[in-house]
């Protein structure tokens, strides 16, 4: 059955999301300017180019440069400067996932905690069990050097005995277990809240129950509670949540990059078979350095074949495919990262919505086709394109077996107006004059 | 070929060896090796001897 | 000799430097025929050599130590002459009378691309790299030569060693030589340049102490533990250079001060406090607000090393388990 309920796509968002975090090992290159809309526009605009004007207590100033950060992040700028301020400034900030917002909040949260009251003053509510869980890893490494300040999950499973005080200075968890923990259990006083974090508004609000429960909690919390709000994308109905959860708010606003084809080179070969496509592929790994390269098939079935052609040559690789769960996927993604497998084999319906940012090249083993047969050029774009323009040069190949195929490389061709060259795989010299 | 043999050893240190004998360090090295301290800027490429790794 | 630091490399490493430099030319002079064949018999021979060179070093993950050792064996056969069989095709190095040498130095080139592509994102990765490159450099002495040729070509500092601008260089041909990219006459960021060059210091600082576990013979290491003291030694003499110098001494410290501890003791000591005291400082005075991040991060390792009197083994390195799975 074609149709996806709507309950699938809400599922989905929160997992993409997910999966993106999972994926992800560097800051995203953005070269767009953020747009600050402040509550006082009398008031002079900060923005800072290094950690030290931040004035951080050195226990976190050393853990963000643990984290191998060395300056903040195009959103970090202008956002840090914010929450940090006294009096603390309410904050709703949009930019796509992988600028820098997370790091940001946590930072936010480590600086206003009190280490020597024992008692939750700030409060992070996420869209799902896993998406929390990532957010504490920050903290976490973050904290590393402040180790007086410890962290607690309200999460469905972490079950607390009655009349339990939580002593712990940070909670994060998802919205329901949130509000039972402040209001029917009154593990937390939400009096005592310094700081309230929404993160992942977007995928919040898919969630009918999440927007009421998450207005619930903000209710409860006294009014110089700072509020923070993030999303990766802002639409309407993002935006009128957000003005319900943050009173008289500054506003940042950081502009997708477009993906563009500008910084990709982009290449195809000619094949007869999908053997002959295996052969290219392996003339291709030889013959440059390739750290990590997803490779899409048009079908599960091919994905399966060329997945263990791959292994019986040695190569290690991971396959992710349509029928896996969010955890399997999640496991699958996260060994790639780790390096655990080099080469993720994958179709499009499984991998749709994963930043393939991170990785150097693409390689599209069928090309992108609707079920038409027409070509699909916003799946092209979405594998093969970069954000940023100075960001990480891409190689992008596509493997060309039938005259059919080759009519649909012609019309994506056109459609960007941007050459796709011919590569001969069989001669080494050419291969290597395309990865120099 | 014998082109490549020996560029290893070429260093002007031990080649081969973890530690230097006390025999092979020139007066300068074997003194920065039983001082307490190195000296900035001294320090000899050589590895330490065995027998002097205790200071 | 001249007192206080110095402003380049001795001249025992300069001349090491240039004689593995020289090495690596004329090994690659020596298989000009093959490397600008035009007939397609031989570029196609030239092909499945390549593949069979730099295949199996593609393939090294840390997943688990037996694809390690398949990748490990299928190095060793090709460079002894014996033929190896990928993605259905066999080939040996005696079907062309350069192919050793091609393959030798393209083999070398490999290991090093792998460290600085993969490394570089990924600090787990040089381990498995290097337990392979420091086991087949034990049976193939040569590939040892020009992994270090190669190595120092694309990252200076690993000699280590400052590059001078010499005169009549163009600023762009000066930016390649301290080993960034450069592109359309535009020099890469410093960012993903540090990036590149951690990769390769630490692929370095973990050949000199892995041991590939599997061979028989175990005579003392190719290119060991004696090499890191040089390094390291040689690195303290010399004036150190923002953001960089600090950021490879921690990449370096991180990945092998443990072994180095464990092998110098005393004198290693005597290597931390005088970084400590007197070498750190010096970085200090040359590092500018902005670039407090790679000199944090060394004081931090400073500070916690100096403080418990230990080294911690680095993050990720391969025990005794991995390589029984
Ligand atoms: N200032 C920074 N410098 C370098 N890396 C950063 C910086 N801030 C965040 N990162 C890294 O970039 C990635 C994305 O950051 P994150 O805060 O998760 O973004 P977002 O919440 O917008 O998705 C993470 O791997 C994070 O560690």
């Amino acid at each position: 059955n074609g149709n996806k309920t709507e309950e699938d796509d809400k599922e989905d968002k929160a997992a993409q999301s997910l999966l993106n975090k999972l994926i992800r090992s560097n800051l995203v290159n953005t070269t767009n300017q953020v747009e600050v809309l402040q509550r006082d526009p009398s008031s002079p605009l900060y923005s800072v180019k290094s950690f030290e004007e931040l004035r951080l207590k050195p226990q976190l100033l050393q853990g963000v440069y643990a984290m191998g950060f060395n300056r903040p992040s195009k959103i970090q700028e202008t956002a840090l400067p914010m929450m940090l301020a006294e009096p603390p400034q309410n904050l709703i900030a949009q930019s796509q996932s992988g600028t820098g917002k997370t790091a940001a909040f946590v930072l936010a949260m480590l600086s206003h905690v009190d280490p020597e009251n024992k008692w939750p003053q700030c409060l992070c509510v996420s869209p799902t069990y896993e998406l929390a869980l990532q957010t504490g890893k920050v903290i976490e490494q973050m904290g590393k050097f402040y180790p007086e300040v410890q962290l607690v999950y309200a999460i469905r499973g972490n079950k607390l005995e009655r009349g339990t005080k939580l002593q712990e200075q940070i909670v994060i968890g998802t919205p329901g277990t949130v509000l039972d923990w402040c209001q029917k259990l009154k593990f937390i006083d939400p009096k005592k809240i310094k700081v309230f974090v929404l993160d992942e508004a977007d995928v919040m609000i898919a969630t009918q129950g999440h927007q009421d429960q998450s207005i619930r909690i903000q209710r409860m919390l006294p009014k110089t509670c700072q509020m923070l709000l993030f999303s990766a994308t802002f639409e309407e109905t993002v935006w009128n949540f957000a003005k319900r959860i943050v009173p008289d708010p500054n506003i940042i606003k950081l502009k997708r990059e477009e993906e563009t084809l500008d910084t990709i080179k982009q290449y195809y070969v000619i094949c007869n078979s999908k053997e002959e496509k295996f052969q290219a592929l392996c003339n291709i790994y030889g013959a440059i350095t390739i750290a990590q390269a997803m490779i899409f098939c048009h079908t599960r079935k091919t994905a399966g074949w060329l997945a263990g052609e791959l292994s019986r040559e040695g190569h290690q690789v991971a396959l992710l495919s349509g029928e896996m769960q969010v955890e399997q996927r999640a496991a699958v993604i996260e060994r790639f990262r780790d390096g655990k497998e080099k080469v993720l084999v994958t179709t499009n319906v499984c991998a749709r919505g994963i930043d393939v940012e991170q990785v150097s090249v693409v390689i599209n083993f069928d090309l992108p086709v609707d079920k038409d047969g027409n070509p699909d050029n916003e799946t092209y774009l979405h594998r093969i394109g970069r954000t940023g323009r100075f960001g990480k040069r891409g190689l992008a190949i596509n493997m060309v077996d039938s005259r059919f195929s080759m009519n649909i490389l012609n019309r994506i061709q056109e459609h960007f107006n941007k050459k796709i060259e011919k590569l001969d795989t069989d001669d080494l010299d050419e291969i290597e004059k395309i990865a120099n | 070929s014998a082109v490549f043999t020996g560029a290893a050893q070429a260093a002007g240190n031990s080649g081969g060896s973890l530690f230097t004998a006390q025999s092979d360090l020139s007066a300068e090295e074997l003194k920065e090796f039983t001082a307490r301290r190195f000296t900035l800027g001294q320090i000899p490429l050589k590895p330490p001897p065995a027998d002097l790794l205790m200071v | 000799k001249k007192e206080g630091l110095q402003t380049g490399a001795d001249e025992s490493t300069l001349k090491w430097y240039n004689t593995l430099q020289d090495s690596a030319n004329q090994c690659a002079q020596a298989f000009e025929d093959l490397g600008k064949a035009k007939d397609m018999q031989t570029k196609k021979l030239k092909m499945e050599l390549q593949k069979a060179a730099a295949t199996p070093v593609s393939q090294i993950a840390n997943s688990s130590g037996s694809p390690l050792k398949e990748a490990f064996e299928k190095i060793d056969k090709l460079l002894s002459g014996r033929p190896v069989t990928s993605a259905g095709k066999t080939v040996t190095t005696s079907q062309h009378p350069q192919g050793l040498e091609f393959v030798r130095y393209r083999l070398a080139e490999k290991f090093v691309k792998q460290g600085e592509e993969e490394v570089a994102s990924n600090h787990a990765a040089a381990f498995p790299i290097a337990a392979v490159a420091s086991g087949i450099w034990e049976l193939h002495p040569k590939i040892g030569d020009l992994i270090l040729a190669h190595l120092h070509k694309k990252c200076p500092y690993a000699v280590p060693h400052y590059p001078q601008m010499e005169s009549g260089m163009s600023v762009e041909d000066y930016q390649k030589i301290l080993g960034y990219r450069v592109e359309d006459s535009k020099v890469e960021g410093q960012d993903s340049f540090l990036k590149r060059m951690s990769g390769m210091i630490r692929l370095y600082a973990a050949i000199i102490q892995m041991r590939w576990p599997y061979t028989g013979k175990q005579g003392p290491h190719p290119h060991g533990l004696n090499h890191g003291w040089r390094w390291l030694a040689q690195i303290l003499n010399m004036e150190p250079i923002a953001d960089t110098t600090a950021t490879i001494l921690f990449d370096f410290l991180e990945v092998c001060g443990n072994a180095l501890m464990k092998q110098y003791r005393g004198q290693f000591w005597k290597l931390m406090l005088l970084i400590n005291e007197e070498y750190f400082p010096r970085i200090e005075a040359v590092t500018s607000t902005g670039q407090m991040g790679s000199v944090t991060r060394l004081k931090q390792f400073l500070e916690t090393s100096l403080r418990t009197k230990q080294i911690s083994a680095p993050k990720n390195e391969l025990g005794s388990a991995f390589f029984r799975s």
